[in-house]
C-alpha cells in the first residue's frame, strides 16, 4: 500500500493539489522565515488555511453533494460579508427564512431520532433542509471527505515539521 | 388436481406461524431475487399467458382456499398452466410446500430451477423489497398497483377466503409484468398493514436502515453498537472529532509553516506516497486524540483562538499543551511517526 501511486483523479489527489496550491499562495507573502510570527499573524493564517482546506475540499467534490454546495455558498457569502458589511444582516435573514420554509415539511418521519438528527443537521453543512434519508447519505459522503482531508493535512504537517 | 387438495388443507391447518413464512419467503427472496418468474413464464410459449384466464380461474375456484394459499404461500407468482408438464410441475411444487421450511425451500428451489429451464426466460432483475403487492392490491384498491390480470384472477378468491387472508397473507405473489409500470412495488409482509402509507413508510425505513449500515462501516468502532440512536450518537461524535481535527491541523500548519521552500511537485508526490493515516479505531480514544496530538506554539494564541474555535468541555488548551516550536516539533514527530507506523502495520 505504501508504494502505490494514487489515482490521479481521485478525491485525495484533487484535494491535495488544490490545497497545496492554496497553501503556497497563503505562505508566499511571508518572506521572513526566521522570525517567529506574532500570534495574530498565526491566527490569521490559521483562518485562511482552514478556509482554504474547506474550500478545496468542496471544490474537489464539485457540487455533487448538498454539503459541498452549502459550504461553497457559505464561504462565498462570508467573503462577501467581509467586503460589504452593510449587506450582511439582510442576506442572512433571507437565507434563514428560506431554510425554515424548506426544512419544515421534509422532516416528518424521523421516528424517535429527532434530537440526534437535529444535531447531525447542525454538523453537516447544508443539512437543515434535508430529510433523514438524504441526510444520512450526505453524512456518509461528508465523513469520507473529512477523513481524506485529515489524512492529507496530517501528512503535510508532518512533512513540514520534519524539515 | 385433487390429490394435492388434502395436502394443502392439512398444511393450511398446520402452519400458523409467521416465522415459517418469513423464513420461507426469505429463502425464496434470496433465491429468486435475480429471477423473474413472471416475466419468464409469460414469455415462454408453453407457459400460461393472459389468455388462459378462464382456466386459471376454473382451477382456482375448484379449490379456492388452497389455490389462493398457493398463490400466496409460494410467493412466486406461479401461474397455473394448462399444459401438461409444467402444470404438474407447479402442482408438484405446491405439494412440496407442505414440507417443513428448509426442505420445502430446497425442493422448491430445485423445482424452480427446473421450471426455469423449461420455460423461456427473460428474467428481469428486481430489488428484493420491491415486488408487486397483489394481495394487498386486492384488499385495498386505493393502492392502485393492481394489474388487471391479478384482479380478475384473485377477485373470485377473495370472497370465500377473506377470513383466511389475514392468516395466510405472506410474501405476495409477484405479478407478471410484461409492460413495466412506473410504480414502486413493495412487498407486504405477513400480518402487516398494506395501505399505501404504511408501505411507503416501510420503504423509507428500509432505506434508512440500509444507510445506517453503510455508515456503520464508515465509522470505526461501531460494530458493537446496535440501535439507531446509539449509532447516530457515534456518528455525531465522529463527525465532530473529524472537524476538530481539521481545525487543529490547520492551526498546526499555520504555526509550523513559515519555512516553505518546497518544490511543489516534490511535496505533492511525497504526500501521495505517504501511507494513509489511520484514524484511531477506538471510539473513546479519538475523543481524546486531538488534545494529545495537536500542538499550539504560543501561550498567547490560546486567547486569540479560544473565541472562534469551538472547544469541547474537556478543554485541551491548557498550558500543558503549549510548547515552543522547536522542541515541540520533535515530540510531535515522534508521535506522528508512531501513528504512521501504526497505520502502516495495521
Amino acid at each position: 500500500m505504501d508504494s502505490q501511486l494514487l489515482n490521479p483523479t481521485s478525491l485525495k489527489s484533487r484535494f491535495t493539489a488544490r490545497f497545496l496550491r492554496a497553501l503556497t499562495k497563503i505562505n508566499a507573502p511571508n518572506p521572513i522565515s526566521s522570525s517567529s510570527p506574532t500570534p495574530r499573524e498565526i491566527f490569521q493564517r490559521y483562518r485562511r488555511i482552514k478556509v482554504a482546506a474547506d474550500k478545496s475540499m468542496a471544490y474537489s467534490v464539485r457540487s455533487r453533494t448538498t454539503w459541498s454546495r452549502a459550504t461553497l455558498s457559505r464561504l462565498r457569502t462570508r467573503s462577501r460579508h467581509r467586503r460589504l458589511a452593510s449587506f450582511g444582516p439582510r442576506s442572512s435573514v433571507t437565507t434563514a427564512a428560506v431554510l425554515k420554509k424548506t426544512s419544515s415539511h421534509g422532516k416528518e418521519n424521523e421516528g424517535g431520532l429527532g434530537v440526534q438528527a437535529g444535531e447531525l443537521r447542525e454538523l453537516v453543512p447544508g443539512g437543515e433542509a434535508m430529510d433523514l434519508c438524504n441526510l444520512l447519505d450526505e453524512t456518509a459522503h461528508y465523513i469520507k471527505c473529512l477523513t481524506t482531508q485529515v489524512q492529507v493535512m496530517k501528512t503535510i504537517a508532518n512533512l513540514y515539521s520534519l524539515e | 388436481m385433487n390429490r394435492a387438495l388434502p395436502e394443502m388443507l392439512q398444511w393450511q391447518q398446520q402452519q400458523q406461524q409467521q416465522s415459517y413464512f418469513s423464513e420461507l419467503s426469505g429463502v425464496f427472496r434470496s433465491q429468486i431475487s435475480h429471477l423473474c418468474f413472471d416475466g419468464g413464464f409469460m414469455s415462454s410459449d408453453s407457459v400460461v399467458t393472459r389468455e388462459v384466464k378462464p382456466d386459471n380461474n376454473g382451477l382456482e375456484t375448484a379449490w379456492p382456499e388452497p389455490g389462493k394459499l398457493e398463490m400466496g404461500s409460494l410467493g412466486l407468482g406461479f401461474e397455473f398452466e394448462p399444459c401438461g408438464p409444467s402444470y404438474n410441475m407447479n402442482y408438484a411444487i405446491s405439494g412440496t410446500s407442505s414440507c417443513p421450511p428448509p426442505a420445502a425451500a430446497e425442493l422448491v428451489t430445485g423445482k424452480m430451477g427446473s421450471a426455469v429451464g423449461t420455460g423461456n426466460e427473460s428474467f428481469k432483475k428486481r430489488k428484493a423489497d420491491k415486488l408487486q403487492n397483489s394481495k394487498a392490491a386486492v384488499e385495498d384498491d386505493s393502492m392502485k398497483k393492481i394489474k388487471a390480470y391479478e384482479e380478475d384472477g384473485e377477485s373470485k378468491i377473495t370472497g370465500p377466503s377473506n377470513s383466511n387472508k389475514s392468516k395466510h397473507k405472506k410474501e405476495n405473489s409477484k405479478a407478471s409484468e410484461v409492460q413495466k409500470p412506473d410504480y414502486i412495488h413493495v412487498r407486504a409482509r405477513r400480518g402487516q398493514a398494506t395501505d399505501s402509507h404504511s408501505l411507503a413508510e416501510r420503504v423509507r425505513r428500509e432505506k434508512i436502515s440500509e444507510r445506517m449500515k453503510y455508515l456503520q462501516d464508515l465509522v470505526p468502532g461501531c460494530n458493537k453498537i446496535t440501535g439507531k440512536a446509539g449509532m447516530l450518537d457515534e456518528i455525531i461524535n465522529y463527525v465532530q472529532s473529524l472537524q476538530r481535527q481539521v481545525e487543529f491541523l490547520s492551526m498546526k500548519l499555520a504555526a509550523v509553516n513559515p519555512r516553505l521552500d518546497f518544490n511543489i511537485d516534490n511535496l505533492f508526490t511525497k504526500v501521495e506516497e505517504f501511507p494513509a493515516v489511520q484514524v484511531v479505531a477506538n471510539p473513546i480514544h479519538y475523543l481524546h486524540f486531538n488534545p494529545a496530538q495537536e500542538v499550539v506554539s504560543e501561550t498567547a494564541l490560546r486567547r486569540t483562538i479560544s473565541a472562534p474555535v469551538t472547544i469541547p468541555d474537556t478543554s485541551f488548551l491548557d498550558s500543558s499543551c503549549f510548547a515552543q516550536i522547536q522542541p515541540s516539533a520533535t515530540w510531535d514527530d515522534v508521535e506522528l511517526q508512531n501513528l504512521y507506523n501504526a497505520g502502516r502495520f495495521h
